[in-house]
């Protein structure tokens, strides 16, 4: 892809939780992120997959620091942002934006949608207050509303037209890279293939890069270019999309590729190797916290992290197998 | 399968009490449903499918909500079925369960005690041998160490595990006929293809038949032996599942298949469904797809295409585009 | 299918958004209807005490003491011969003046504190919550006393007092919906939008829960009151001859059996104005409350 330095680097970012327990006892650690490294290059779109609990949400706020990471750094553009100063940091949320799953929580259910943009226009002085009937205009026509949609409160609107709220919202500061954090994942399908054509449409539009959550292996085939497979809280696979899902590597890849429905009853009723849960994060399993589910573990798989072995072709994956 | 459906739905249409008037919510729907046959309710949210299967257990709040039309369970009709008759049906005969598992557990009971406590207001029986039972049944549904999890909360278990322990209430009294309405739309998906397999395994062991809901046609591959695409209320095409994944014919199953981004295959591009499905309050006379519809004639704001399909096929489209063929079969008989 | 999409609360500017919540109990709730009529009716007497007063509350008439009530005088007059209905309505002043001030003081500072505390966390959250317990841990009477007991009676420091004692009120009521808010996804996207701290407490978490305080804020009017009156009584209230209700009763209570009527009416103008808030309190939330939406229709 390019060559320049990556548009947002993530070294080693760690974060746990304290989960209070039953009276007496000590509090629980969850370890949301552990050591977790990425990056996404200029206009790519890295899917970041998991199933609930791995951490894929904590990961996205943990790198724009809407939670602040316990350990490792955040790079965007050439600037360390978990050492960027409170004004600073509000300054480069400009570049950094995010858009939510649940369309109906993440607008403020007291402000109309011209209240709610003139706002960010007027925090990040994007333009004079002349222009911002016109800009706010502009920004709802971006994602396909009509202009009088301005004067209208939140709930007035179904669950994708809030969501394309959600990304005018985040597109009115005109941000390089966004968060989407399940973004499409509470949508009908009809509704969930407008919403992608659209960030698909602004991406080309914007030269946009994002940062894709998602728990759905269909939606990043179709929408990412690379792909990070999360397990508790730790990355086990990193790779293309299509060479990913179609020639997992991971164990766990695999059994969450295996597991995913497709739309075709001959391929669905294979009966597929997938076993057990998710272990509860507050004490996972040692070693490689997969091993427990895993059909290929071995003795080393109890004791040791797998380390994260370099596959060639910008595959990597964590796991004995390959080690 | 020759034999009388178990479930047998015909015209039904419920309607509800919206800001003073009553709106239909669904409209002439009709399926068969015969012994050990899954039938799958696919459709976006508001289609009517959870409805549907409310009024069937007769769930729907009176004086909100109205039901007409038939519902026969094995030959006995049940609208109109005073309550306590009903009451007899729910849970023995046809048994319910949900998307989210812990608005169908009690909290603060043991979930061992609510298996055999199920078992209990359905048969006489000692609490011993409701106990062993529900133990089986936790067994069934491969809860591990069923025995030493009798006696835990609800709370101490994954969302797979109670909804586990949710198909295993459901199973406590054998009943014929399962409603299943969007059960694995809560759980990852290494979990719901565990419940799914599980699903399908104790409906061939119990020869039980299953009207299952779900809005996501990846499922639907996976469980259904027949499936009926509901739009707005409506089922706009039956079909058993090979032949609806094979050749979808309705246009609106059609753009369905074309807007699911797939996990096996490359897509080019989605195409998304233009519009949204008309609220309740606005669904009009003729196709209620038409306004949607990349394949939209004069006719289709007319009267309301009938769901028909060529005799024997057991392929039902409603949509003029394919009542050409239908009529003619018609005649030819 | 699901509940066609829910419909909120519908989101008007604050004032329409609680003239609307009090006009709907109102309707719907006799009680809530009663409540606000008796409270504006009170207002109104204290607002227009010189019109409604029949005579000057402290004018002493040394040869009509103890007067029952009559024609002349309504409710008859105290030790002093003075007219005890124009005092009640002279009164209503001192009592409604001190319960307004010191509540309005209390939810500005106590909503204010109560939002930095939910929304910051950690240290401050941890000081401004100890701080709460402390002062929560003293009746508000208590408090009031010693407050007024160090400062001296006056209007001032009456109002400083309950003030002090209503404020971990407030903070309580503020800082929990605050919490829950600060988790919701549209207060992290201003986090995330760059908003400043105080420009999120102040223009998105504020308007969400101002409601809830307002609703407490009539119901701790009516505490404010009675407190006040409770400190008139044992003495520390506004000096006389000043008419203050806790005052009237104080004086009268020496009388008690012989002229009841020196206590019984001011008694009787506190639980009006005490019950009529209560009523509109349980109104109020009960329209606010998200889940008598419903039924309330």
């Amino acid at each position: 892809m390019t060559q320049a330095a990556p548009l947002l680097q993530v070294f080693n970012v760690s974060k746990s939780f304290d989960v209070p327990r039953r009276l007496g006892a000590p509090p629980g650690k969850v370890h949301a992120l552990d050591d977790v490294s990425l990056e996404i290059a200029e206009g790519e779109t890295l899917g970041l997959v998991g199933e609930s609990g791995c951490g894929k949400s904590t990961a996205g706020r943990a790198f724009l620091r809407l939670i602040e990471p316990d350990a490792g750094e955040v790079w965007f553009d050439g600037e360390n942002l978990t050492a960027a100063i409170p004004r600073r940091m509000r300054a480069l949320r400009k570049r950094l934006q995010i858009v939510f799953q649940d369309p109906y929580s993440s607008l403020n259910p007291r402000q109309k949608v011209a209240d709610m943009l003139a706002e960010v226009l007027t925090v990040h002085k994007v333009c004079p207050r002349a222009e911002f009937p016109d800009r706010i205009a502009t920004l709802l026509a971006e994602v396909g509303l009509p202009p009088a949609a301005a004067g209208r409160f939140p709930h007035e609107f179904s669950g994708g037209q809030r969501q394309r709220l959600g990304i005018a919202r985040a597109l009115s500061v005109g941000p390089d890279l966004i968060v989407a954090d399940e973004a499409v994942s509470a949508l009908d399908v009809s509704i969930q293939a407008q919403i992608l054509e659209l960030l698909g449409r602004l991406k080309a539009e914007r030269s946009l890069s994002y940062l894709f959550i998602t728990h759905d292996l269909g939606v990043v085939r179709y929408f990412c270019q690379r792909a990070a497979v999360m397990y508790l809280g730790r990355i086990v696979e990193t790779g293309p999309v299509r060479a990913l899902l179609d020639d997992p590597l991971h164990p766990y890849t695999r059994m969450l590729r295996a597991a995913s429905p497709v739309p075709d009853p001959a391929a669905a009723r294979k009966t597929v190797q997938v076993t057990g849960e998710v272990p509860s994060p507050l004490a996972p399993p040692s070693g490689c916290h997969f091993h427990p589910r895993c059909p290929l573990a071995t003795a080393a798989c109890r004791h040791a992290r797998p380390a994260v072995t370099d596959m060639g072709d910008g595959r990597q994956v964590a796991c004995h197998l390959y080690g | 399968m020759t034999d009388a459906p178990v479930l047998a739905v015909r015209g039904l249409s419920t309607q509800f009490r919206i800001g003073g008037a009553w709106r239909a919510a669904t409209r002439n729907v009709a399926f068969d449903l015969f012994e050990n046959q899954t039938l799958a309710l696919v459709g976006e949210s508001g289609c009517g499918k959870s409805i549907t299967c409310q009024a069937i257990l007769g769930l729907l709040p009176h004086g909100v909500a109205r039901v007409e039309g038939s519902i026969r369970y094995r030959g006995r009709e049940l609208v109109g079925l005073a309550e306590p008759e009903m009451e007899g049906i729910r849970g023995s005969e046809i048994a319910m369960i949900f998307q989210e598992p812990m608005t169908a557990l009690n909290p603060v009971m043991p979930v061992g005690e609510q298996i055999a406590e199920a078992i209990l207001v359905h048969r006489k029986c000692a609490r011993a041998e409701a106990k062993a039972e529900a133990i089986a049944f936790m067994d069934r549904v491969r809860i591990p160490a069923a025995a030493q999890r009798y006696r835990d909360y609800p709370h101490q278990f994954s969302g797979g595990m109670r909804q586990r322990i949710v198909i295993a209430m459901a199973m406590a009294c054998k009943p014929k006929v399962l409603l299943a309405d969007e059960p694995t739309t809560a759980l990852d998906v290494t979990i719901q293809a565990q419940i799914l397999a599980e699903l399908r395994d104790l409906c061939a062991n119990f020869r039980m038949s299953m009207v299952f809901i779900t809005h996501s046609l990846g499922v639907v591959a996976a469980i259904a032996d027949a499936v009926a695409v509901m739009y707005a209320g409506e089922i706009v095409e039956m079909a058993p599942v090979e032949e609806l994944f094979a050749a979808p014919k309705h246009p609106y199953t059609q753009a369905l298949f074309r807007a699911i981004p797939r996990v096996d295959e490359n897509a080019e591009g989605l195409q998304p469904i233009p519009g949204q499905v008309p609220p309740i309050t606005a669904f009009g006379e003729g196709c209620r797809f038409a306004p949607r519809c990349p394949a939209r004639m004069p006719r289709c704001t007319g009267p309301t295409p009938r769901l028909a399909g060529a005799p024997g096929s057991g392929h039902a489209v409603a949509c003029y585009l394919h009542h050409s063929e239908t009529l003619d079969a018609e005649a030819a008989r | 299918m699901n509940a066609p999409e829910t419909l909120a609360a519908p989101p008007r500017a604050p004032w329409a958004r609680l003239g609307l919540a009090l006009w709907r109990t109102a309707t719907a709730n006799a009680a809530t209807a009663i409540g606000i009529a008796a409270f504006l009716a009170v207002v109104v007497l204290a607002v227009g005490a010189p019109l409604f007063a029949t005579h000057d509350p402290l004018d002493q008439d040394l040869l009509a003491r103890l007067v029952p009530p009559s024609p002349y005088h309504w409710l008859g007059t105290d030790a002093f011969g003075r007219d005890i209905w124009s005092r009640i309505v002279y009164g209503a002043r001192i009592s409604l003046v001190i319960g307004l001030v010191a509540v309005g003081i209390a939810m500005v500072i106590g909503s204010g504190l109560g939002i930095l505390s939910g929304y910051m966390g950690g240290w401050v959250d941890q000081a401004i919550s100890q701080a709460t317990n402390i002062l929560l841990a003293f009746p508000s009477l208590i408090l009031g006393l010693m407050v007024v007991a160090f400062l001296g009676p006056s209007v001032p420091n009456l109002i400083a007092a309950i003030s002090l004692a209503t404020v971990p009120q407030f903070i309580r009521v503020a800082r929990a919906p605050t919490i829950a808010l600060r988790e919701r996804d549209f207060i992290q996207a201003c986090r995330a939008l760059g908003f400043s701290p105080l420009r999120i407490m102040l223009r998105h978490i504020l308007p969400n829960i101002w409601p809830e305080i307002l609703v407490m804020g009539s119901l701790w009017l009516a505490t404010a009151i009675r407190v006040e009156a409770s400190l008139a009584f044992i003495g520390l209230g506004v000096k006389p001859p000043t008419p203050t209700w806790g005052g009237m009763i104080r004086e009268g209570f020496e009388q008690i059996l012989t002229s009841f009527h020196l206590a019984v009416f001011p008694s009787l103008a506190i639980l009006v104005v005490v019950l009529a808030l209560n009523m509109i309190g349980d109104g109020l939330r009960d329209a606010l409350d998200p889940r008598m939406k419903e039924s309330g229709k």
